[in-house]
């Protein structure tokens, strides 16, 4: 028994015709456009330019009917193609990477466009195209991006119709309006299908082969700290990361986001000490909340957290950047930089103290032994006050409040060798990095061990999503000192400048016009619409691109489907698969019917009529049927003469769309208006 | 196609029914079929192939990188992919499908069969009807015509020839599935016997001595005129009266010893040494001789004889009794 | 139960409605063998009545002429008449030194051909082909006829002894062939009680002219014909041939040409019923006139046939 065979084409080697090359060239331009962005310029334009020339080549043959076909002989493109691949080698440094191989698809395709003949070529360039539209994706994944996906997918399915369209009917179909609408409607039809794999189709856990990250330069807190350096990060409008909480955030004053936490000191810049993962989670907790951070890309390899961390975050696997461990400051430290938006799910305790490990102490006392003199003599006049450490901490936040102390972003200049001692008894005048400086300072001069911690404090809430956008602006710089065998945190700036605690940076620093704009309270309707816009984008982030192997259990859980059996998930697929093609092949149906609604009408009325003993006879027309309903029932005549004119006109006159809905609505009137058979019965 | 039985109806276990069923290996359709999803069967094309396979490698790349949109593009191609094949499905399903005249040929030829295709009220792109022997370009169905569609069978010797199975089929609308249906009407062309090339002339008529190709007028008497009929040989119309504008009649005569003149072809007459087949080659050769010469000719075979006559249909006559000589 | 009909139609149908009522004025109690006889007219067909005399078929042509604004002559033939009494003669003229043309009663825009078996063959095919041709030619000359051009013929079915009827593919030249019948008792009543009919078509205003009637004769032709309607007049067509269908009793049925015949007929019906479109109702009134001669068996039997057929075919 023989098979059916799979394909039967015609002729194996049927030509392209003009307007299949003209669809083609549309689809792959469309294809190309959004990736043309993230491959060096040559290469955009060279491809772009390979496309046109053919399209060109096209129009020519097309005006001169009886010329010989203008062609580029294949063996020379092979040749350009190698000379390309030759060139992005010299332009990258390597071919065999992601950026010159989706650079050399990039021109590939325009090459073989440039070349291609037949029907099967024309099938070939369709797949490369598709393939090519979901390239630029690799570099960025905004709903921008997204959109401009859009044209490449609709014409690609045209360009299938034409390449497809043998006959008359089918060719008319192909028609550029036609055939787009036709592709846009099937894939709509299809949106179902895609919308459930997408949810359900099984994710893999990290990456199935290397995914060399591109390093790129980005702002953030660094591991060093040294005056004006936070100063200067305020400035930055750019969000640092956005977090979800799944009930209500804890209030401006407990937002402390830890960061990198330094310990040592050289007298005038602070830095962060070796990391070590041998901190451990607290077991018992005070306050627990849990929340989601969408951390944008700052190439250090910190994970931002609320206060104390109490569980390792939960990584979106897809973007990971490898394990991620506890350090002995309690900090989350991942192995690899964080180069792409990362997701992770938190839990974190709303305390402001922690105990201190057994050598925390005696790594948290060392001071340069020249620097700051005057800072040490006051440390030290401070102390022979309060012995007690508690009592001691609270005199030097007293010193803080009661000396006219400034909180500004223009501290102007410091003493250079001793910036403390300059800051202490000069200017008075400083930015949070200074008071936490100088507060570490005057506490290791008086032997109790602190440290600056570097974060973010306070964050926006929007409302629009419910989420806290953190900012660089929010960067800010405190201090942890071992009270009493507990980590504890102080924050001078809030000694100063209570406002920077309640109310953020703008709220302290009211009139300071340097200040970025959103970072400023009162920006009103323009920074209605950015939180509207940073809304989208995170929704976007959280439901879209960060939908990933964890989310998907999720789902999965939701669903009742077991994570552990994706047998399970096809089974669904399939399912729910046979269940809208059903839905599909039904509404199509139905969309055929309801425009032959007069039908149903017509056929119902024969139908009770026949009930009520007047049979219409098979080749009777409806107004001969009316008419004789007319007389048998002549109190409905009325009805039935609206009846019979309506379908009459609807079923053999041309009517225009306008007037049929109103010839359909006359008609079903006039049925209603119809008594029961029963009561015609009775009434005849 | 190792044909099942062909002719015969399907008999035996379930299993050569459910053979029978989905390869329609035998003529069991009656009048009109009505195609619905029992008898579409559906696959990718190779462009369908292609497509699924690029589909794929889109899903593998997304999974590498983790590209959320890059799964969402790849999953609404495969959404469009699974739209069309609703769509190919729905290009056949509904449609009716009636055979329709069955034409004639010499051996050696090709026979024409008519089928008719209904849309059933929906348009009906690119159907492809094809039979064992050769496809015909594809051709549509207007939403609210019939469509005919003339499919050629070969004909390699003289007899009945079934049309056999037909395929229909469509890749429309995006050409990634092919949808195709069996239908298997018990319609019959008839090939004649390919005409001898080069046939001696015709043998001599009956009990005339005139030479061939003069039409004796005075064979009897002038009986009176009687309405042209359709196929009634030329000679014998009478011109006056269509000169006269009275219409056309042909002269009808009678007596005069009726059937002298024709030409009596006798299959026991021709030379030994020629075998049946060619015997009934060289006597269509000579029906169709007979024919260009208006001369009224007579067929004897050994069942069967064909009456003296002329004409379109005396001619499919004779060259029917020629076709089925020897079979039943 | 008329239509609204499209907004370009409403003169021509208030026309011929009053065109209608004038003449159902006078052809008393004949109202569908009026309308058909009026939609053959504006199909630019041409009609043969067989039935007996006296039933009013020379006032239906009479009043049909009069009302339409047309010329009208009556042929009554005989067996002697010779086809130059149709067409026209051509006489030399002395002092012009040349033929002149007489132009025979043929000449005129409607033209009642009386009895048209009773002539030979010979004269009946001149009418025939000037029917058809809508021309006459004559000594090497075409002449034109006027336009519009209806004729209708009479037959009398009931003598056909001594008569020539005409062959069935001649009939084929008529676009209906219909009965009139006898007047049902009130109409009969009425037709006694009137005057002279004659006297009141000689006073009845024309509600036409020639251009008039080939504008309608034109409108009639694009009367909307819908997919569906087309269905079911190739169900009729096809039935006509035998359910069986392709070629078995296919000389018997009708031809294409007829169903297009079919087509026109019922467009001008519709128009004479007011409608911008044609129903089946239109297509089953005309059938049995358009159909029943084309059918095997003559006239008569042909309309019974047609009617019966009617009747098995559903509507699609």
């Amino acid at each position: 028994m023989k098979l059916p065979r799979l394909r039967r084409k015609g002729p194996p080697a049927a030509p392209l015709t003009s307007t299949q090359s003209g669809w083609l060239g549309a689809a792959i331009l469309a294809a190309q456009l959004p990736q043309a962005l993230h491959v060096p310029i040559w290469i955009a334009v060279l491809g772009c330019a390979l496309v046109a020339l053919r399209l060109w080549l096209a129009s020519r043959d097309r005006a001169r009917p009886g010329a010989s076909v203008a062609r580029i002989p294949s063996w020379a493109l092979v040749i350009f193609a190698v000379a390309i691949a030759a060139l992005l080698r010299a332009s990258y440094g390597y071919l065999l990477g992601r950026d010159p191989s989706v650079a050399f698809l990039y021109v590939l395709v325009g090459v073989k466009f440039l070349e291609s003949r037949t029907v099967r070529d024309g099938t070939l360039l369709v797949c490369l195209a598709a393939f090519l539209a979901i390239t630029p994706f690799l570099f960025g994944q905004s709903p921008l991006a997204a959109a401009a996906a859009l044209p490449a997918l609709l014409l690609l399915g045209a360009t299938l119709a034409a390449l497809a369209a043998r006959t008359p009917l089918a060719v008319a179909a192909a028609a550029p309006r036609r055939a787009v609408a036709q592709a846009g409607a099937m894939m709509l039809q299809g949106l179902p299908i895609a919308l459930l794999l997408f949810v359900l189709f099984p994710r893999i856990a990290g990456p199935l082969w290397g995914v060399p990250q591109g390093a790129r330069a980005t702002t953030g807190l660094s591991d060093t700290m040294s005056p004006g350096m936070i100063a200067e990060l305020t400035q930055e409008d750019s969000v640092a990361l956005r977090a979800d909480f799944a009930g209500a955030p804890p209030p401006p004053a407990q937002r402390y986001w830890r960061g990198p936490v330094m310990s040592r000191f050289d007298g005038r810049t602070w830095s962060a000490s070796f990391v070590r993962p041998d901190g451990g989670l607290p077991t018992a907790g005070v306050r627990s909340v849990e929340y989601t951070i969408t951390l944008e890309p700052n190439d250090r390899p910190w994970l931002f957290a609320l206060e104390l961390p109490s569980a390792l975050p939960e990584m979106s696997t897809d973007t990971s950047p490898g394990d991620v461990v506890v350090s002995r400051d309690r900090q989350l430290v991942a192995r690899r930089p964080v180069g792409q938006v990362l997701r992770y799910r938190q839990r974190s305790q709303l305390a402001d103290s922690h105990p201190a490990l057994p050598r925390d102490a005696m790594e948290n006392l060392r001071l340069p032994p020249e620097a700051n003199p005057r800072t040490r003599a006051l440390a030290a006049q401070l102390r022979e006050r309060h012995a007690d450490d508690a009592a001691y901490v609270e005199a030097v936040l007293a010193h803080f409040r009661d000396n006219p102390f400034t909180y500004t972003l223009a501290p102007g200049t410091i003493h250079a060798r001793d910036p403390v001692d300059g800051f202490l008894f000069e200017s008075r005048r400083g930015f949070c990095e200074h008071y936490a400086s100088a507060f570490a300072v005057l506490l290791r001069a008086a032997g109790i061990p602190a440290r600056v911690v570097t974060g973010y404090q306070g964050g926006e809430f929007n409302r629009r999503g419910n989420y806290l956008i953190v900012r660089q602006s929010d960067a800010h710089a405190w201090v942890e000192a071992i009270v009493d065998g507990q980590w504890r945190r102080f924050d001078p700036t809030g000694a100063v400048s209570p406002l920077r605690i309640e109310s953020g940076i703008s709220g302290a620093l009211p009139d300071a016009l340097e200040l970025p704009l959103f970072a400023r309270l009162d920006a009103g309707f323009l920074k209605d619409a950015q939180l509207l816009f940073d809304a989208l984008n995170h929704a976007w982030r959280r439901n879209v691109v960060g939908f990933d192997a964890t989310r998907q259990r999720d789902v999965w859980r939701w669903l009742r489907l077991d994570p552990a059996l994706p047998g399970q998930a096809v089974g669904a697929i399939a399912i729910a698969g046979a269940a809208w093609m059903g839905v599909v092949l039904g509404w199509l149906a139905w969309r055929r019917g309801r425009r032959e609604r007069s039908a149903v009408l017509w056929s119902e009325v024969c139908a009770r009529l026949a009930r009520a003993g007047l049979p219409r006879e098979a080749h009777e027309g409806p107004l001969a049927y009316t008419t004789r309903a007319s007389r048998r029932w002549p109190d409905y005549a009325i009805a039935f003469g609206a009846i019979g004119e309506a379908y009459a006109r609807l079923r053999y006159a041309s009517v225009p769309a306008r007037e049929r809905e109103a010839l359909l609505a006359t008609l079903k009137r006039a049925v209603e208006v119809l008594p029961a058979p029963v009561a015609l019965r009775g009434g005849a | 196609m190792a044909v099942v039985s062909q002719g015969l109806p399907a008999t035996g276990g379930p299993i050569a029914r459910w053979r029978e069923r989905v390869f329609r290996s035998a003529p069991a359709d009656r009048g009109e079929v009505v195609l619905r999803h029992s008898r579409i069967y559906i696959l990718p094309t190779r462009r369908g192939l292609a497509f699924i396979a690029t589909i794929a490698t889109m899903i593998v790349t997304s999974l590498n990188y983790g590209l959320a949109l890059g799964f969402l593009v790849a999953f609404a191609l495969a959404g469009l992919c699974a739209a069309a094949l609703l769509h190919t499905f729905r290009n056949l399903a509904g449609l009716r499908v009636r055979p329709g005249a069955a034409g004639e040929t010499f051996a050696g030829g090709s026979i024409p069969f008519t089928l008719h295709l209904d849309g059933d009220g929906r348009e009906r792109c690119g159907i492809v009807v094809e039979t064992r022997d050769g496809t015909p370009a594809p051709l549509d169905v207007a939403g609210d015509a019939n469509a005919q569609a003339v499919v050629e069978v070969a004909a390699p010797r003289r007899g009945r020839v079934a049309l056999g199975r037909v395929t229909l089929s469509s890749d429309f609308p995006l050409g990634l599935w092919r949808g195709w249906a069996y239908v298997h009407f018990p319609a019959e062309g008839l090939a004649y016997p390919a005409p001898e090339a080069g046939a001696p002339p015709l043998p001599a008529p009956q009990g005339v001595s005139d030479a061939p190709g003069s039409l004796r007028h005075d064979d009897g008497d002038l009986a009176g005129l009687r309405g042209y009929q359709h196929g009634d040989p030329l000679q014998r119309v009478a011109w006056k009266s269509v000169a006269r504008g009275a219409g056309w009649y042909t002269k009808a005569f009678e007596g005069g010893g009726g059937d002298a003149g024709e030409v009596v072809l006798d299959f026991a007459a021709l030379p030994a040494s020629l075998d049946a087949e060619r015997r009934l080659e060289r006597l269509c050769a000579w029906v169709l001789a007979c024919e260009r010469a208006a001369r009224p000719c007579a067929v004897v075979l050994p069942q069967r004889r064909v009456a003296a006559g002329m004409g379109r249909e005396h001619r499919r006559e004779a060259l029917t009794a020629l076709a089925l000589h020897g079979l039943p | 139960m008329t239509l609204r009909p499209a907004s370009q139609n409403v003169p021509t149908a208030a026309k011929l409605a009053a065109v209608h009522q004038q003449l159902a004025a006078i052809v008393v109690g004949k109202e569908a063998p009026l309308k058909l006889a009026l939609a053959c007219l504006l199909a630019r067909g041409h009609l043969l009545i067989e039935d007996i005399p006296g039933v009013g078929k020379s006032t239906l042509a009479h009043a049909l002429a009069a009302t339409l604004g047309l010329r009208y002559s009556r042929i009554q033939f005989t067996s002697d008449l010779l086809p130059a009494d149709v067409l026209g003669v051509s006489v030399f003229d002395e002092r012009a030194q040349a033929f002149r043309f007489h132009p025979g009663p043929v000449f005129n825009s409607v033209v009642l051909a009386d009895e048209i078996n009773r002539a030979p063959p010979k004269t009946q095919s001149a009418l025939l082909e000037a029917m058809e041709e809508r021309q006459v030619s004559l000594d090497g000359q075409t002449r034109k006829l006027p336009e519009p051009f209806f004729v209708i013929a009479t037959q009398n079915p009931t003598e056909q002894i001594g008569a020539y009827p005409l062959p069935e593919s001649q009939l084929d030249r008529f676009l209906m062939a219909i009965e009139i019948g006898y007047p049902d008792p009130g109409a009969e009543r009425e037709l006694l009680s009137g005057g002279d009919r004659r006297a009141k078509i000689a006073e009845m205003p024309a509600l036409a002219d020639p251009p008039t009637l080939a504008e309608w004769q034109r409108e009639a032709g694009s009367v909307h014909v819908a997919p569906a309607l087309l269905d079911y007049v190739q169900a009729l067509l096809a039935a006509s041939r035998g359910a069986g269908g392709a070629d078995a009793g296919a000389r018997r049925g009708l031809s294409p040409r007829a169903g297009l015949m079919l087509l026109a007929a019922a467009r001008a019906h519709a128009l004479v019923a007011a409608r911008p479109m044609v129903l089946p109702e239109d297509v089953q009134a005309v059938f049995p006139a358009v159909a029943g001669h084309r059918l095997a068996g003559g006239a008569r039997a042909g309309a019974l046939q047609a009617q019966a057929l009617v009747r098995a075919v559903p509507l699609p």
